[in-house]
């Protein structure tokens, strides 16, 4: 029995797509059973979503009226939606607009900057842009998400072959820290450093004071960053107890020096703690707080 | 574990008219008769009653009920009441819940009438709120600590030595730690002390003897419950009530204590001299000598930063009992309790006053020195600059005491210090005139008042004035600018200029709060965990304070404070054990990270890191939830506030406006 499966992108930059691509030789294995009904950077199409989809991988946020639509109708057809990468499972760096108060962030980029020529908030032929950015569970029920920025290929693979054969793909709800090489060492950071610093090799970058999200960031990415001394930037999101990304690490720093943190303001704190989880974080409510004023 | 079903009763409490008279209490009785898996909701008059407990107990047994509910006061009164009257029943303490509709509720809208409606609303929103958590509660279980009788006394001063002797008196074992050479503290070098006029080294009777002890009779030495460490500071310090482990390091002392004989010989061929800091500068001392005349242990000791290491004094000693080359000794230990009684320092005001520039300007631990028989001028009131006997002696009260820029407390002894100096000094040099410059008098103690009225009498002068200016005349003399707090101003000739300086915490004791995690107030002394219910103890379980540690004290209210530490620290090493309630942090080991930020920000030391993850000590720990905030990757929780509980709790309060969604 073949499995009818759909792709679909909305506000993201199609690296998930890629990272799809990327599973490689394994991807022949998987795509023995599958029949591609519906994708649009993989096959050229303009026809109407096809009916009894099984999985439908949907990858970006959610920006437009015409992505929400888009979302409703895919759903109405699919069995199963999984929310694939970090725009879509969790608003992913698009999110970090809301920061800027969602419509008029558009309206500065494109009456303020430099590159637009004619300052003006294009509004005809094109879709309506929707206030803020969000996550597709936002708009639609969703099953499943795969996330990452881009998604790990090894995982994406291991979750399709999963369904294929009828069972129920499982994320790790451990930390990106279970999977971490580097020594732990049982002291707390007292003194924040820039990336740009060199970190001792092999030690735990956020005991060294490297903002590392590890802690609070879902595993399944074998920590590849950190174990090349690049830290977490946390773009899979909360792990399975994590209630928010963003304000765990937040606490988490909350004992150091108050000269350490107190650096950080709204649009710093809002794209170190949550780069990608932003438009679903409560790190939001700050920004009705900051609008206040 | 089959799941047994829930089932709640909810008991909502008129608090005779304290709830009554606001909260219609049957109606938020009848309203709790619908919440989910409520079995059985009544009303009482007053349910912390016998019969109010009795009434919960005889539906408990009716309606088989086993999560309780008790709308009526704050928890802070009556949960351990209501817990008590559960466990009879059968039920573990930690199945009850209790609704605040009394300090929330009534009293919040006594005063508007027109609010009423509403409060019995929000009575019933918080009783709601209850039964949503009431079903999400554990049971909580205890365990126990062994403590055995052994307690560590740091600082053996008055309330150090003090407490000690209670302690071995009453069968304890004490290791008992001092950093500087000899006993006695502040105390000792006071020469003699005020109420009683006597010698500053005595320490209180034991019990059943009516005798005097005094520190040169080496009743402590001798005592073989108490073991004495000088020169010896607490290194490290870990672990929880019955478990304390201590590394302490004593600094050499160069004279072997058990073999020496004191005959002076060593000191007399010691060919350093420097300025003996017990005098504050008003005498000199050898690099090898004996701290004060009365000094215990009864040996010289040597002081190895100005020592050249020249030997002579070891050629001289008839019992080679001098060994230059001595390292620091390290001992662990481990106790059952602590006593912190590390005393005060005095502050020291320089550039006010012209202190430390005339000569003549000098603090009034210095004039006790100086009135010590065995001083540094053998008793005699002398100036600084030409020995002469002082024509007139100023005093100036509350320096860096109740001072915005340096110290805001009252340092509650210098008032009688002055005066004590003051009397002192006309009962022996009745020719010299002595005048106190103070702010305000404040003469509190038992038979204090006696020494305000005897300086009164004596002739000593009282000017209620701030000190504008000093400046130092030619013979070394020094010229006030007084303003009168009455407005008028003049210019007052001293010889002498005294100062009666802040009583401030001691040099190092922010070091040993963050050895011992202990908690310090603004001023830096150590914070009590409650001023008035609990002030010789600290936030961490066995840990207790004794003496001007935690706030200015004078004598008597040292050793007072000492017998409440040494009491307080004897109830959990009599009964052997304490017994702790489980409502603790718990970890969750496949979640935690082992990134230590629970370790570093625990107040009481209750977590360690262990292979990895953390580990809590359950005895150790408080459940002040800290950790649990702290935690990133959200691996630890508080067992009686886990979030789905707390969760619950706020779903519940907010079911009725249909904003909750988690």
């Amino acid at each position: 029995m073949t499995v009818r499966i759909a792709t679909m992108g909305m506000a993201g930059c199609s690296g998930c797509h890629i990272a799809l691509l990327d599973i490689g030789v394994k991807l022949l294995d998987i795509l023995k059973d599958v029949e591609l009904v519906y994708s649009y950077p993989l096959v050229d199409t303009k026809n109407p979503i096809p009916p009894n989809i099984d999985v439908a991988l949907i990858e970006g946020s959610i920006r437009t009226e015409h992505d929400k639509e888009m979302a409703e109708a895919m759903r109405k057809q699919a069995k199963f939606v999984i929310a694939f990468g970090a725009c879509s499972a969790h608003g992913g760096v698009n999110g970090l607009a809301n920061v800027f108060g969602g419509i008029e962030g558009v309206e500065y980029v494109y009456t303020k900057t430099i590159l637009m020529a004619q300052k003006l908030v294009p509004s005809e032929h094109v879709p309506q842009i929707l206030q803020n950015d969000l996550r597709l569970s936002d708009v639609v029920k969703v099953d499943f998400i795969i996330p990452g920025c881009p998604p790990n290929p090894d995982e994406i693979a291991s979750v399709l072959t999963a369904l294929l054969s009828g069972e129920t793909p499982v994320l790790s709800s451990k930390s990106i820290c279970d999977e971490c090489p580097l020594e732990r060492l049982t002291e707390a950071p007292t003194k924040l450093r820039r990336t740009h610093e060199v970190p001792e090799p092999d030690k735990c970058l956020l005991s060294q004071g490297f903002l590392c999200m590890g802690p609070a960031t879902r595993a399944g990415c074998n920590a590849e960053c950190p174990r090349r001394g690049m830290p977490c930037t946390g773009c899979r999101g909360p792990s399975e107890t994590v209630w928010d990304q963003g304000v765990a690490m937040l606490d988490a720093l909350a004992a150091m020096e108050e000269d350490e943190i107190s650096g950080f303001k709204l649009p710093r704190l809002a794209g170190t703690f949550a780069r990608y989880t932003y438009a679903s974080s409560k790190l939001d409510n700050l920004r009705k707080g900051v609008k206040k004023e | 574990m089959p799941t047994e079903e829930t089932r709640i009763g909810v008991f909502v409490c008129k608090c005779g008219t304290n709830i009554a008279k606001v909260v219609d209490v049957p109606a938020v009785a009848d309203y709790a008769k619908n919440l989910p898996n409520v079995v059985y909701s009544g009303w009482q008059l007053f349910t912390c009653s016998e019969e109010g407990q009795t009434i919960i107990k005889e539906h408990i047994k009716k309606h088989k009920l086993n999560r309780v509910i008790v709308a009526s006061c704050s928890p802070k009164l009556h949960e351990p009441t209501f817990r008590r009257t559960v466990m009879e029943a059968g039920i573990n303490p930690f199945y009850f819940e209790m609704a605040n509709i009394r300090e929330q509720v009534s009293w919040a809208h006594m005063k508007q009438k027109d609010e009423y409606a509403e409060a019995t609303q929000k009575a019933k929103d918080l009783v709601r709120a209850a039964v949503f958590r009431a079903s999400q509660l554990e049971s909580i279980g205890s365990t126990t600590q062994t403590v055995p009788p052994v307690c560590m006394i740091i600082g053996a001063g008055i309330a150090g030595i003090t407490a000690s002797t209670l302690l071995a008196d009453n069968g304890y074992e004490v290791h008992l730690v001092e950093r500087s050479p000899a006993l006695g503290g502040k105390a000792a070098q006071l020469g003699f002390v005020f109420m009683t006029d006597t010698c500053g080294v005595c320490v209180p009777p034991k019990h059943g003897e009516m005798a005097r002890k005094c520190l040169s009779k080496r009743v402590l030495l001798n005592d073989p419950k108490i073991h004495v460490y000088t020169q010896t500071e607490v290194k490290q310090f870990s672990g929880y009530i019955g478990n304390f482990q201590a590394k302490l390091q004593t600094q050499p002392r160069g004279v072997n204590i058990n073999t020496c004989t004191l005959c002076g010989k060593c000191i007399e061929s010691c060919p350093v001299e420097v300025p003996h800091e017990l005098d504050l500068g008003l005498g000199t001392r050898k690099a090898i000598y004996l701290p004060f005349p009365q000094a215990v242990p009864r040996a010289p000791v040597i002081d190895f930063e100005s020592c050249t290491k020249c030997g002579k004094c070891a050629e001289v000693c008839p019992v080679n009992a001098i060994e230059l080359n001595e390292p620091p000794k390290n001992t662990d230990i481990t106790v059952g309790t602590v006593i912190v009684a590390s005393g005060f320092d005095v502050f020291k005001p320089d550039g006010l006053y012209l202190y430390g520039e005339a000569p003549n300007v000098l603090l009034q631990l210095a004039l006790a020195r100086m009135m010590d028989p065995l001083g540094p001028t053998n008793g005699k009131l002398q100036r600084v600059s030409d020995k002469q006997i002082p024509k007139h002696v100023g005093m100036i009260q509350c320096v860096g005491s109740r001072d915005p820029n340096y110290y805001s407390h009252c340092s509650r002894v210098c008032c009688q210090v002055a005066m004590k100096h003051a009397v002192y000094i006309k009962e022996h040099w009745p020719e010299t005139e002595v005048t106190i410059f103070y702010k305000d008098i404040r003469l509190q103690g038992k038979e204090y008042e006696r020494y305000y009225l005897n300086a009164k009498k004596l002739g000593v002068n009282f000017h209620r004035a701030d000190i504008t200016n000093v400046e130092e005349t030619t013979n070394n003399g020094l010229k006030l600018a007084v303003a009168h707090h009455n407005g008028s101003k003049e210019i007052v000739d001293v010889d002498m200029l005294v100062l009666s300086a802040a009583m401030i915490p001691a040099e190092g004791a922010k070091e040993l709060a963050h050895t011992l995690n202990m908690e310090v107030d603004l001023q830096g002394f150590f914070r009590e965990y409650h001023l008035k219910l609990a002030p010789v103890d600290t936030a961490t379980n066995g840990i207790y304070l004794a003496g001007a540690c935690s706030s200015p004290r004078d004598i008597a209210e040292a050793s007072f404070m000492a017998a409440a530490a040494a009491s307080h620290a004897a109830i959990p090493m009599s009964k052997g054990e304490v017994e702790v309630d489980l409502a603790k942090s718990v970890v969750d080991e496949t979640l935690c990270i082992g990134c230590a930020n629970c370790y570093g920000v625990c107040p009481y030391s209750a977590i360690q890191m262990e292979g990895g993850v953390a580990k809590v000590i359950e005895v150790a720990c408080k459940g002040c939830g800290i950790c649990v905030v702290e935690c990133p990757a959200e691996a630890i929780q508080l067992r009686h506030y886990r979030d789905k509980q707390i969760y619950s709790q706020i779903e519940g309060l907010l079911a009725n406006v249909g904003v909750a969604k988690k």
